[in-house]
């Protein structure tokens, strides 16, 4: 048993991880309650004649041991529990229902989920190191995962905002289709095969589809459809981005 | 031999004590209610201090009691106040406890 807090310094540090709240709650029991009681019992000890370190001594006996103080816990923290069991059941149901995706389908989305979050490094943890890239709108294709993050790179450059959301998930073998609609508003330059493409400013929407190879719990292939033409329509800038990039037949 | 009454067995009657003090004395911060506990039971409710915070948050939390911070001499400070529905609930527990204490009565003291 842990040994019982001597000045009421040590009581707050005791009392204080057993306090199921936080914040301002915590504040006002560790602060204008508990404290300010402790200090209450002390002076009427020391008025009593008892030395400033007995009478916190004292002060703790008559206020009782840390572990006495039964305070209910947060509303928010129940609730939050509550949606955390509510959350873990709801995903043993759906795993109860719908058989577990595969890696390879979590591996897919994982690199969606990278492209959202700006940090492209972490799709070198994802890719093989040989892996290759098709562009099929652009004709573009890459080899090695540092040329795809590069090419990757280039849409986030023009697209910062640029997020992916997966509408659409098929597995067949070591091959994963995802069909995605990127959402990006061009602001910065949009560097293509053709040429370069000043930004615009104009709120974009592709739908596309991405056709993944994984092996071995790695990228080892990507191909990349959308409609190019669906992309330069919404840019300001199409007659002059149009000129300079046709489709690839 | 000692007179008072453990904290176990005041502890299902606390809440009531509690909202009996705060009817009576007015608003009060939880060193001054347990003082006037104290006094008013002529040291029979001996109750570890600390243990009415957690009760008092408790009433609170069911809307039977309302508080708010007071600084006072530079201390900041928490006061409490009973509140229409803890006047009503103490009504309840009066009754509560007179017909608990005439049952107790009946079978502890009444004939064999």
């Amino acid at each position: 048993m842990r040994d019982p807090p001597e000045s009421i310094a040590e009581y707050l540090l005791a009392l204080c991880p057993l306090l199921e709240c936080r914040g301002a709650r915590r504040a006002r029991i560790l602060d204008e309650e508990v404290y300010e009681h402790l200090r209450d019992i002390a002076a009427a000890e020391q008025r009593r004649g008892a030395s400033r370190e007995e009478a916190e001594r004292r002060a703790i006996e008559a206020f009782g041991r840390p572990e006495e103080l039964d305070f209910p816990a947060d509303r928010r923290r129940l609730l939050g529990s509550l949606a955390a069991v509510a959350a873990v059941l709801a995903v043993l149901l759906f795993l109860a229902f719908f058989p577990g995706e595969s890696d390879r389908v979590a591996l897919a989305r994982e690199s969606v989920d990278v492209v959202n979050s700006g940090q492209l490094k972490g799709l070198r943890r994802l890719l093989a190191q040989d892996t290759v890239f098709e562009e099929v709108a652009t004709g573009r294709e890459v080899r090695g995962a540092g040329e795809e993050i590069r090419l990757v790179r280039g849409w986030k450059t023009a697209f910062p905002d640029l997020k992916g959301r997966i509408t659409g998930v098929f597995n067949d073998g070591d091959r994963v289709a995802l069909e995605v609609t990127w959402r990006g508003t061009h602001t910065g330059r949009l560097s293509m095969p053709c040429g370069t493409v000043t930004s615009s400013g104009s709120r974009v929407t592709l739908r596309a589809m991405l056709v993944l190879t994984i092996r071995d719990g790695k990228i080892k292939a990507t191909r990349h459809f959308f409609d190019l033409n669906a992309l330069l329509d919404q840019i300001e800038a199409a007659q002059e981005a149009r000129a300079m990039c046709r489709p690839a037949r | 031999m000692d007179q008072r009454i453990d904290s176990q067995t005041l502890k299902g009657h606390l809440e009531g004590v509690l909202l009996r003090e705060l009817e009576s004395a007015g608003p009060a911060h939880g060193y001054a209610i347990v003082q006037q506990i104290r006094t008013r039971s002529e040291g029979t409710f001996d109750l570890p201090e600390g243990t009415v915070y957690p009760a008092l948050h408790r009433l609170e939390k069911a809307r039977l009691v309302k508080s708010h911070s007071e600084e006072v001499s530079g201390r900041r400070r928490r006061v409490y106040e009973i509140t229409r529905e803890g006047e009503r609930r103490l009504t309840a527990k009066k009754a509560e406890w007179r017909r608990l204490r005439h049952g107790m009565d009946a079978v502890l003291e009444g004939a064999p």
